[in-house]
């Protein structure tokens, strides 16, 4: 719902979550699909360093759906 | 299968020296029944009674238990909890009707439950009308949240049991037989029923035969074992979102089911499925689920309910839209409404599929009152719920605001609600 | 003998016979006793109640300044001391129905008295008070306007008593827009089978949940070259500092603040806290960067690949229904548009 408004200022906004289906149902225009409910950028099960370096590559992926 | 259920009805619990089933009158030893639950995980046990009608409120409540035995193999009640890991559904049950034992949890929840047995909480709720042995423990020093929470889910079980066998010798008031072997069912609907629990983390979560299901892929279980004490509840961690063990022991849709299975329908069994975190978990669930429906039990039509809060929503979304979708087959889901009181009609479900054209209410929320009251069991509180009364501490003894939701048992998702709604 | 209650009827140019779009634009004017159809409301009140004033004015006077105007006719009305607020009946006149809901909203508010009001159900009104307050359903010519003005007097009383028992379609008014809690005779599983062999069987049946309506919003242009552009996070997780210095709740959220992560390389747990009901939130508590990736975030920026907006926005989006979400998000686009960012990567739990 708050991306929604957002999308209604114009503001281009993508919403990261793990549940993309409702998302979907109320019609949010840029979903971008995360690990997990618990961490959506993490990836506990790695080491720290390789922990950040994963987190680097879900950000480029989020910050990818703004460009299209 | 077959399920023989013998009740005997209790009205009135009364503390005695021995433990007796009495004409319909429980002679409850205290001590005898709190040296039987004391655990290292507690400091000291509480037994105490409530009583329909009794100005009396039971604050952070528990699972809620019906009194229940295995006449033909006592050892294996509640099999896997308490009980040696044996099938259940088969053979003699004794149940206790208007009794059941209820815990009182003595840490702080996230969310909590209560309930009242005179006032204005008591329409929502079957259990304001029952009689509850409680089982009040007090963590002993040191012992973790979860240590205690797992062995206050041990207790009342044991305490069910144990309560059910002080029945043996009874005259039982009325039997009645489970079983899906029946002649005539050719030409009746072929319905199924889809049991969407919730397991997230231990203690928040549902067990079959003591497994948790968290990790488990859906399975195909017979309704006779939900009715035989092999489907418990152990959700702490978002109590009002879970049905207590009783709502499993019966089973609303169970007993619907076999009302009608032979009369209007051929009750085909049931498939029964975790509603895990992930969306590419529940895509999998729902895919096994739904193809053990059609192709295993072949059925015409399927009742859905779900546990849990929003996001199983999601779930019965994907269930609806392949047994609709891809099979050909007709659904009904049963689901609360608590995304009201101030979320408008059209707002109240998480999910926009065509296919959910038949739903279900088990109600809705809405702010609820209580007033002060003489007796409080249990001294812990719940956590005010934000949007319902002034924030700050809960006064049990006083009253407070809170949602009817978190009255114990109320609107439940199991379809054991006299409940529904309207648009206004 | 009972005291007769005060009543204080509102009516626009029209119907106080001053002339028609003509007249629009007249200022408020205050009459003593009942004017137009005020008579005949007067009628359907009998006894119980005394129209001791009527507050005209003209639809554009009204509806051009809703803000303004409004306060200034509710002083009027306050000035007689009523009992009872009537507007309308404004059938299908646009601007009158506004003005009648417009009116009655502030009644009800400030004064806390009954206020009722009519309208045909294509009247903008409705749409846009019915959840404030119960709008009777009522014909789209003043032909009716002897039935609707006894409506509107019965309802006054069935208010002011706490008598509106009924749903929608028993007493008469417009849904208001949500879910009542009614109990059946029937427990919900046994609905549900009902419900499913109708379902199989071809027969009739009625959903008892309505299913959402999809509200359609145009996909923004997307950002072009993330290099120049200003991306700030948001959360509904409920990420705050530690503390939770605004007293953000666990769920139901009304609004949503913005903390700075200035100077900041990563989000320290220290510094941090969830305040959220409705999810494990271990694994954010130990490691805040695992919702708003702010470490992540300036790695990126090192590189010159985005820019980063220095502030993070939170709220907490648990059970938090659709009108405050909707709040949230428009305060939030606000804030946006005020500090000059481009895009949003709002995160979810």
């Amino acid at each position: 719902m708050i991306v929604k408004e957002l999308e209604r200022a114009g503001i281009p906004t993508v919403q990261y979550c793990n549940m993309t289906p409702v998302a979907e149902s109320i019609g949010v225009n840029r979903i971008c699909p995360s690990t997990s409910i618990k961490y959506p950028f993490g990836a506990p099960d790695l080491p720290p360093e390789e922990e950040k370096a994963a987190r680097v590559k879900m950000l480029e992926r989020a910050l990818d759906c703004l460009t299209e | 299968m077959n399920l023989q259920r013998e009740y005997v009805d209790i009205q009135d619990v009364v503390f005695d020296e021995k433990t007796a089933v009495q004409g319909h009158v429980l002679h409850l030893c205290r001590q005898e029944l709190a040296d039987l639950v004391q655990d290292r995980c507690f400091a000291r046990v509480e037994i105490d009674v409530a009583k329909p009608g009794e100005n009396c409120r039971i604050m952070s409540i528990g699972d809620v238990v019906q009194p229940m035995v295995r006449l033909d193999d006592e050892e294996a009640t509640f099999p896997g909890v308490v009980g040696a890991m044996r099938q259940a559904g088969n053979g003699r049950t004794l149940c206790l009707r208007g009794v059941v034992v209820s815990e009182v949890v003595e840490v702080l929840l996230n969310l909590g439950n209560f309930m009242d047995f005179t006032g204005p909480a008591t329409q929502f709720s079957e259990f304001s009308g029952m009689i509850h042995v409680t089982i009040d423990a007090f963590p002993a020093q040191d012992v973790s949240k979860d240590d205690y929470l797992h062995a206050l889910t041990v207790a009342s079980k044991k305490a069910a049991k144990y309560l059910a066998q002080a029945a043996k010798d009874c005259q039982p008031d009325q039997v009645e037989t489970f079983t899906l072997e029946r002649e005539n069912l050719e030409g009746l609907p072929r319905v199924a029923y889809l049991c969407n629990a919730f397991s997230h983390a231990p203690l928040t979560d549902f067990t079959l035969y003591g497994d948790s299901m968290q990790t488990s892929l859906p399975t195909i279980v017979h309704p006779n074992e939900f009715l035989d004490g092999a489907m418990l509840d152990r959700d702490y961690g978002q109590l009002i979102n879970a049905d207590p063990s009783y709502y499993w022991q019966n089973q609303p849709i169970i007993l619907e089911l076999y009302r009608r299975h032979g009369v209007d329908l051929n009750f085909v069994g049931v498939v029964l499925s975790n509603t895990p975190h992930t969306v590419t978990d529940k895509q999998r669930n729902a895919m096994i689920a739904t193809g053990l429906i059609h192709r295993v039990l072949k059925a015409d039509g399927v009742m859905i309910t779900k546990e849990g809060g929003g996001h199983p929503q999601v779930d019965v979304q994907m269930d609806v839209e392949l047994l609709e979708g891809k099979y050909g087959i007709a659904t009904t889901l049963v689901l609360c409404e608590f995304l009201s009181p101030n979320n408008g009609s059209y707002e109240q479900v998480l999910f926009t599929t065509e296919y959910a054209n038949a739903m279900v209410s088990t109600g809705c929320v809405e702010p609820l009152t209580v007033g002060p009251v003489e007796k409080v069991i249990g001294s812990n509180t719940i956590p005010f719920y934000p949007g319902f009364g002034k924030p700050g501490p809960i006064d049990a003894k006083a009253g407070f605001i809170h949602r009817n939701r978190s009255v114990r048992g109320s609107l439940g998702q199991l379809g054991g609600s006299y409940f529904t709604t309207r648009k206004f | 003998m009972a005291q007769k209650l005060r009543a204080v009827h509102y009516i626009n140019q029209f119907f106080a016979q001053l002339g028609g779009e003509d007249s629009a634009s007249v200022g408020i004017q205050v009459r003593q006793g009942p004017v137009g159809p005020g008579l005949g409301l007067q009628k359907a009140l009998g006894d119980r109640a005394e129209i001791v004033a009527t507050i005209i004015c003209g639809d554009n006077y009204i509806a051009e300044k809703l803000d303004e105007v409004v306060p200034q006719v509710l002083q009027e009305i306050k000035s007689c001391a009523p009992d009872l607020f009537f507007a309308g009946p404004a059938f299908n006149a646009g601007r009158y129905g506004v003005a009648c809901g417009a009116l009655c909203a502030a009644v009800k508010k400030e004064l806390g008295i009954p206020a009722v009001t009519a309208m045909y159900q294509e009247n903008p009104g409705v749409e846009l008070y019915r959840s404030d307050l119960f709008i009777l359903k009522a014909g789209d010519n003043a032909r009716t306007m002897a039935q609707e003005t006894q409506k509107m007097a019965d309802f006054a009383f069935k208010l002011r008593e706490n008598q509106v028992q009924g749903f929608p379609e028993e007493e008469g008014f417009y849904e208001r827009g949500w879910m009542k809690l009614t109990r059946s005779d029937k427990l919900a599983s046994q609905r549900g089978v009902d419900m499913l062999l109708a379902k199989l069987q071809h027969r009739p049946f009625q959903t008892e949940i309505p299913l959402p309506h999809r509200d359609e919003v145009p996909r923004p242009a997307p950002v072009k070259d993330l290099r120049h552009t200003t991306v700030a996070f948001a959360t509904d997780g409920g990420l705050y500092p530690a503390g939770n210095p605004d007293k953000m709740p666990p769920a139901n959220s009304t609004t949503f603040h913005a903390y700075s992560m200035d100077g900041q390389d990563t989000l320290k747990k220290e510094d941090y806290t969830i305040i959220h009901n409705g999810f494990d939130k271990t694994f954010l508590l130990q490691d805040p960067n695992r919702i708003v990736p702010l470490d992540a975030m300036r790695t990126l920026e090192k590189e010159g690949k985005v820019r980063m907006y220095p502030e993070f926005l939170s709220t907490t989006g648990l059970t938090t229904n659709v009108v405050n979400s909707q709040k949230i998000g428009k305060s939030m686009a606000q804030y946006c548009r005020e500090h000059n960012i481009d895009a949003v990567v709002l995160t979810s739990t």
